[in-house]
Parts: C-alpha cells; structure tokens; sequence
C-alpha cells in the first residue's frame, strides 16, 4: 500500500540472519525454506547482544507474531485504508489477526469520526441559540440578524482563510470555533444595544430623520465604540505573545483570538453602522420599541 | 602484685594468639575467592554434565534450553575449553557452540548451524553478554579472574545451614555491576548466593544455588537460579548427570567435533 512507509517483522531479522550468515551475498534476501533454518536462525539471534529485540516481533513462547505497520502520513484517510484492508484479509483468511492501531494518524481518524462532527454539529446549534438569544434581547428578528453579521461575516472570514491556507480544521481549532461565536457576537451586541438606547434618550425618529441616525451612531462609534476597540487592542495584544510559542497548537490559538478580536471589533465599529444606515427604513419601521 | 603479672601474662598471651587465632579461622577475601573460583569452576581436570536451563520471562512463559556440556581445564594458566551442544528445542538440536576462554584476554567463540552446516566465529567482545540469551554471563558460566575485582571479607555468618564467609567485590574495570556480594560455603567453597548491585546501588541480579551435591570429591551446584531484579526475567538451571575426570581429550574441543558432535560424550 502506497500510504505504508515500513513494516517490521520477525521475517525482516530472518532475511537479515539470511544474508550475513552467507557473507552479505544479496542472493540471500530471502526467508529460508525449512523452519528448522528459520528455528535455528532465531536461536543464533537469542545468543547475539540483544536478544530482546526480538520481544518486539515475537512473543516469548514463539508462538504468535507481530508486524509493525508504519504510516507515511497522519492523515486519517490512510489509517482509515489500513484499517479496511485488515479487515479485507481476515474476512478472506480464517487467521487470528488483531489489528492495534495507534499513533497520530489513529488519533485523527478517531478523531475525525467521534469529536470532530460532534464539535460542528454543536457550533452550528451554537450559531442558531446565538441567533435566537438575540432576537429574544433585542425583542427584534431584524435587530438579531444585523447584529449578527460582523459574528457570521468573522467566522467566515476566519475560516475561509483557514481553508484556503491549506490548514486542517483540526483540535485547536474546533475547540476555539465555540468559543469564537461568544467573542465575536460580544461587540455587536454592546454597540446595538448603546445605540437603540441613545435613540430612545434624544428621542430621534430614525426611521425618517437620517441626521439624527447619524448623530447617534457616530455618538455611539465614538463612546462605547472606543471601549470596543481598546478591548479588542488590548486582548489581541495579549494573545499575540502567543504566536511566539514554539508549539503550533499554541501559534493556532494565538492567530485565532488576535484575528477574530481585531475583526469583529472592526466590523463593528464600521461595517454594522454602514448596515444600519442602509437598512433604516426596514429596520425602524417596525420591531422598534415604544 | 602478683595479680599485676598475672594480668600482663595473660593480656600478653591474648595479644600474642589473637592473630594467629584469626589467620587460622579466617583466610584472606582473596584466599577464600581463590579456592571458591577453584571449586566452582575448575573441579576436576575435565567435566561432563547434561544442562537444563529454563529462561523464564516477568510474564512466566518459558524457553527451555536442553544440553550437553564438556569442560577441558588445560594447563596452570586457567585456560579452559567448553563445548556445549543444544539437544533441544528439537529445531534447533545439533546447534552446538565452542569456547575457548582465557582468564587474561576475550574468549574466542564459535557456533554450528547444523542446517547450513555451517561455523560461524561469535563476536566475543564482552565476557559480561548473555549466555545464550539467559541472565547468566558468559563469565557467570566459565568463570571471572580473581584479579578482575578486589574483595573484602565483610563477615561469617550462617546461610541455610551452611557456615559462609561474606565477601564483597568491587569490579577494578567498569562493567555492568558495581559492586558483588558472594556468600561462599567455608567448606565446600562453592557461592552459595551472590548480589549484583549497580552504580546506585540497586539490586541488579541475584545468584542462588538451590541444590548442592556430592560426585566424588568434588561438591557441585546442580540446581542454580540467576534472577534479574530489574527485568522480572529468571533463568534456572539444572546441572544432570555430573561427572568429573572423566577423561576428555583437547581434540574434542575443536571446529571438527563442532561440526561432527562427539557421540562418546555427547548422547
């Protein structure tokens, strides 16, 4: 199989005794035929430095046996592969084989099959309450979807990025994915909310007074929208030192928070103002309270 | 007065026979280690046994190993040949292995491969390797040189009924153990336990004569334990019908009875 780097067996130390039993003759690459040669080659192997080695392809009694089945890759499409062939030769052969797969590869296909769809099933339900929860704050389906275009537009952005690097939607990531919908919802919340109540204290009728509307949005920018942005500075910042971390996990979650932190502030602060403005008249007409 | 000469003789007499006392009751480490190397492994002129020997792994699966084994002693240098032919596992029956030990240099080694029919020199660079794969060393089987380690008579004491004297030994070279605790029979010579312990001082493996009989003059362990306290690995050894001086020539110990097994000693 093209995925299989190395196998190691007890008939690789066989071939190996083979060959340096006849001088180093290649001729000798080969498992002998009679297994009193095989018997006595091992024997001669137990009396060598490390006969211990041989624990690793034998068990003790010689009685069961073992290979070593190296992958080139991690990917889980190659275990994967490995693992249905087993299963191909056991069903066409009545042999006692146990395939134990393990290492990095395993991981991932495990992975892949029991964490990772349960890790997108839950961000997409994540990404729904998230939705719901700000319909029932706002008391406004409309408010709820405006608000939640810098989040969708961040994560797509994030994400879309993501995949076109060529990256693996992988551990560290998945476990931000939830965890980003929190952070980047945080700041649009704040500013709707800032700016729906400074409407309601100057008492402007948005809907049809644009000055007003803006009034009230570059009041709303300029205040709570400068605390935005310190906050989304200053946690990026902080998460920035992580992209010096010698671990790549870390170097993830790192670029992972700094960019999803200076995002959604920024589309926030410029791109939630330019929506609202152009959706006044959908938006104020109805759904607005009092 | 008189009970001040009294005591001067007497303190006297004690200093005068406290040494002479010791020396009689007590021979030196090396004295004791000397006839104990004797006993152990230059009895007789020559030697001819049948050798059990299960390797028993930490998990109690066991590899038995079942063999003939000669032993030539030739000259005073204590140069020795053994020749060791495998009567079992039945696939490997007619593997046969030769030594040819030298107490001052590496031993030359060579094994038959009776399938191939063919010799093949053993690399014999260490005298401490396994001794066909058990927890016995080469030098376990064939014996080390006296002036290998230094040793110290530590005390007497009693072990399974048997007066023993206490020896510890200290390799001079760097080797695999750091330190060595023999308790040999102050009679018969023989080791009748024996410790290795490595640099830290942990126990590394434990030697134990579990049987000892007579044949002859000559006391002999025909039962014996080697345990490797860091693996769990044991190997036991059962020495079979031991005989001594029994009239083995240097021929046999050579590449043409390695090929050909002496079927006058070999059976």
């Amino acid at each position: 199989m093209p995925v299989v780097g190395k196998t190691i067996s007890v008939s690789d130390y066989v071939i190996r005794i083979n060959r340096v039993l006849h001088d180093d003759d290649p001729k000798f690459d080969a498992v002998p035929d009679t297994a009193d040669t095989i018997a006595q080659y091992l024997f001669l192997f137990s009396m060598s430095a490390k006969p211990s080695d041989l624990d690793n392809v034998v068990d003790y009694p010689f009685e069961k046996a073992n290979i070593w089945v190296q992958l080139k890759t991690w990917d889980a499409a190659a275990m994967q592969s490995v693992i249905d062939a087993t299963a191909e030769y056991r069903r066409l052969h009545s042999t006692a084989l146990d395939l134990k797969p393990a290492g990095i590869a395993y991981f991932n296909l495990v992975w892949n099959h029991e964490v990772l769809w349960d890790m997108v099933k839950g961000f997409l339900l994540a990404l729904v309450v998230v939705l719901v929860i700000l319909a029932l704050d706002f008391g406004s389906l409309k408010w709820a979807l405006v608000g939640y275009v810098p989040l969708l537009f961040t994560i797509l952005l994030i994400y879309g990025v993501v995949g076109f690097a060529g990256k693996d939607f992988d551990m560290p990531i998945s476990v931000l994915s939830s965890l980003s919908l929190g952070m980047a919802v945080d700041f649009s919340i704040h500013f709707i909310s800032r700016l729906r109540q400074r409407l309601a204290e100057t008492g402007a009728d948005a809907g049809r007074d644009l000055s007003a509307l803006k009034e009230a949005l570059l009041w709303t920018a300029a205040r709570p929208g400068k605390g935005i942005m310190r906050n989304a500075v200053l946690f990026a910042a902080a998460f920035s030192v992580m992209l010096f971390a010698p671990l790549t996990p870390y170097i993830t979650v790192g670029a992972f928070i700094v960019s999803m932190m200076l995002m959604s502030a920024l589309l926030t602060i410029l791109y939630l103002p330019a929506l609202i403005v152009l959706m006044r008249g959908w938006l104020f007409r109805t759904g607005r309270p009092k | 007065m008189m009970l001040l000469r009294q005591i001067a003789i007497s303190l006297l007499a004690a200093a005068a026979a406290a040494p002479a006392l010791a020396r009689a009751a007590e021979p030196s480490a090396d004295e004791i280690v000397s006839r104990s190397l004797e006993s152990f492994y230059y009895a007789g002129n020559d030697m001819r046994t049948k050798v059990q020997m299960k390797l028993i792994n930490p998990q109690g699966k066991v590899r038995e190993r079942e063999m003939t084994m000669l032993r030539i002693n030739l000259g005073a240098a204590g140069d020795q040949r053994y020749y060791i032919y495998f009567h079992g596992p039945t696939d490997v029956k007619g593997t046969s292995l030769l030594v040819w030990k030298y107490p001052v240099k590496e031993d030359d080694r060579w094994i038959f491969v009776p399938t191939l029919r063919l010799v093949k020199r053993i690399a014999a660079d260490d005298k401490r390797s396994s001794f066909v794969g058990s927890d016995f060393t080469y030098e376990d089987v064939s014996g080390r040189d006296l002036s290998d380690e230094t040793h110290a008579l530590v005390r007497k004491e009693s072990l399974g009924g048997r007066p023993t004297y206490v020896i510890e030994s200290k390799p001079k070279a760097a080797v695999d153990y750091a330190r060595r605790v023999s308790w040999i029979d102050a009679e018969r010579w023989l080791p009748l336990k024996e410790e290795y312990f490595d640099v830290r001082n942990e126990a590394l493996r434990t030697f134990t004569a579990d049987k000892v009989e007579q044949t002859g003059k000559h006391w002999t362990i025909t039962a014996r334990t080697m345990k490797n306290l860091q693996s769990g690995h044991r190997t036991e050894v059962v020495f079979r019908e031991v005989e001594y001086d029994v009239g083995l020539t240097q021929d046999i110990f050579t590449e043409r009875y390695l090929r050909d097994a002496p079927s006058q000693w070999v059976r």
